[in-house]
């Protein structure tokens, strides 16, 4: 089987910039060299499973796609995560884990030249990407590479990118969007320009403008964030960002409207999907905008029904739950007992919402209580299991709310104290006991006390009461 | 103003595993969400408020500190 992205790899001129860091500018050509001792490196691993830990440099890219080429499962693990090896141990023996303690050996390796994009060794599953389950466990989406070529195709044919687009790539690669922008530019043969975020506003204009940057990869919150510290420095670039690839959380259609009218020439575009079934619709923020408020349309290859709670197909307008079929649906989960629910070939997805007379999606709630903060889910079923260990909590709960000051989502705590003398402390002591257990960003922004957690008959939170308490 | 008690307040960090030339990004509670909230709870705690080349210019909590330094300066 050949490899489509080692493909284009090898079809790119040598000298064609491949990928910018804080610290490096890399061609396609010295790609290949590090992919080549990658894959000397790797060949004498045994295992199946390669677990990555994803910073965002060349090792990391070279070793998923060394996976690719001798037909190992490539799974990356966040590098925030603070337990890497519970994600390696899923698979026993099989499993090998590559960090930056690799990276001086992949460089002594060997280096031959990589003359064809054919697979060493056959395997249709290309990669595992990790989601966070409903109680905060991690939970495999195992993807095959015909999935993954086909859904990069159809993401390029509907955002029009070119092999001249270099693109500032803003967000993690741990995760299926981040991951997807990769295959993205690597299969039209872009420029990646690799940034952490928006943290430093410098750092980031200084590379747009350097560069000539066309492309921006972000969450909404990323846009959002630079529209509200920097003004409306970005319209400084309007004739120059070609495209604008949002997705992983919802956007108001005033926050879509205010981001298209700033950048009236940029093909700003939405997705929504899920790792299992990635970039099931899309929107064009300009062409679309008679139906702002949705999230578009079906992506080519991907077909979309409505089913409400007895297993009917919904009519136009008529809430359901989201369910999806297509060429970008996923191979199923792995390392765990959970399986995926389906309605004949459609994948329930858990999430309710609509489709109108012209076939826009229209997204109205999702059917768990996962919170997307910027784009990473939080479990609040986790963070309650954590909160309600700390010795002088007796309960607790969360919620998602807006922040007043900044307009961004955060986590918001209420906890019940069993002893009242930490009135003024709490906080942080709680903040700082989390942080041993957590990832920094599923720690709550606020915690309140509050004397009881308002709860249903069988025990369920209740949260949208809390919203209410939230909002008085 | 005790600015990196302050910093170290806000992203819930030791005050000894941060300086002067501490960066955004430079631990992962200074990201995109975390620089936005130390602006504007020092907007809050201090009453001012930052303008855009000021924003842009801050890559280090020194360059903060120089920001407000001349903040006070104004308000004195």
């Amino acid at each position: 089987m050949k490899i489509q992205f080692i493909e284009s790899l090898l079809n790119k001129p040598k000298n064609a910039p491949f990928l910018i860091t804080d610290n490096n500018n890399i061609s396609y050509n010295d790609f290949l060299i590090l992919l080549s001792k990658t894959i000397s490196y790797l060949n004498n691993k045994t295992e199946k499973y390669v677990f990555i830990n994803a910073e965002k440099n060349e090792y990391t890219l070279a070793t998923y796609f060394a996976c690719f080429k001798m037909g190992k499962i490539a799974a990356f693990i966040d590098p925030l995560s603070k337990f890497p090896e519970k994600f390696v141990d899923l698979a026993g023996k099989d499993g090998l884990y590559i960090s930056n303690k690799d990276y001086k050996k992949i460089s002594d390796s060997d280096y031959v030249t990589i003359s064809s994009a054919e697979q060493l060794e056959h395997n249709e599953m290309a990669e595992i990407v990790f989601t966070t389950g409903t109680t905060g466990e991690p939970k495999g989406v195992l993807l095959s590479h015909k999935t993954i070529l086909t859904t990069a195709i159809n993401i390029n044919k509907f955002t029009g990118l070119k092999n001249t687009d270099i693109e500032m790539h803003m967000m993690p690669i741990s995760h299926s969007f981040g991951l997807a922008r990769i295959r993205c530019c690597i299969l039209e043969g872009c420029t990646i320009i690799f940034q952490n975020g928006f943290g430093n506003l410098a750092s980031f204009f200084n590379s747009l403008e350097k560069y000539n940057a066309t492309v921006i990869s972000t969450v909404p919150a990323g846009m959002q964030f630079l529209t509200k510290l920097t003004k409306n420095k970005i319209t400084d670039y309007k004739s120059q960002i070609r495209i604008i690839e949002l997705g992983s959380s919802p956007m108001s259609s005033k926050e879509k409207l205010l981001l298209s009218n700033l950048l009236p020439e940029t093909d700003i575009c939405m997705h929504y999907g899920l790792t299992e079934a990635s970039r099931s619709t899309f929107l064009n923020f300009s062409k679309d905008v008679k139906y702002i408020s949705s999230v578009g349309k079906p992506n080519i290859g991907t077909e979309i029904s409505i089913i409400d709670e007895k297993g009917n197909k919904c009519k136009e307008n008529q809430s359901g739950e989201i369910c999806i079929k297509g060429t970008n649906l996923f191979s199923g989960y792995i390392f765990t007992e959970k399986s995926p629910s389906y309605y004949n070939e459609y994948l329930k997805t858990g999430d309710y919402g609509y489709l109108n007379k012209d076939g826009y999606l229209f997204f109205e709630a999702r059917k768990d209580e996962m919170m997307n903060i910027s784009g990473k889910k939080v479990s609040p079923l986790e963070l309650e299991k954590y909160m309600n260990d700390i010795s002088f909590i007796e309960d607790s709960a969360c919620i998602e709310i807006q922040n007043r000051k900044t307009g961004l989502v955060e986590i918001k705590a209420f906890v019940v104290l069993s002893d009242n003398s930490l009135i003024d402390s709490f906080k942080n002591e709680i903040k700082i006991i989390l942080k041993k257990n957590m990832e920094y960003y599923k720690i709550p922004t606020t915690i309140a006390n509050i004397g009881i957690i308002p709860r249903s008959q069988n025990g369920k939170i209740l949260r949208n009461k809390l919203k209410e308490v939230e909002a008085c | 103003m005790d600015l990196l008690g302050f910093v170290a307040e806000v992203f819930s960090i030791e005050k000894d595993s941060i300086n002067l030339e501490t960066a955004p990004g430079d631990f992962p509670e200074w990201d995109s969400l975390g620089h936005l909230n130390l602006l504007s709870s020092l907007e809050e705690k201090l009453n001012i408020s930052f303008d855009m080349d000021e924003t842009m210019s801050i890559q280090s909590i020194q360059d903060l500190k120089k920001i407000l330094d001349s903040k006070c300066m104004e308000s004195s």
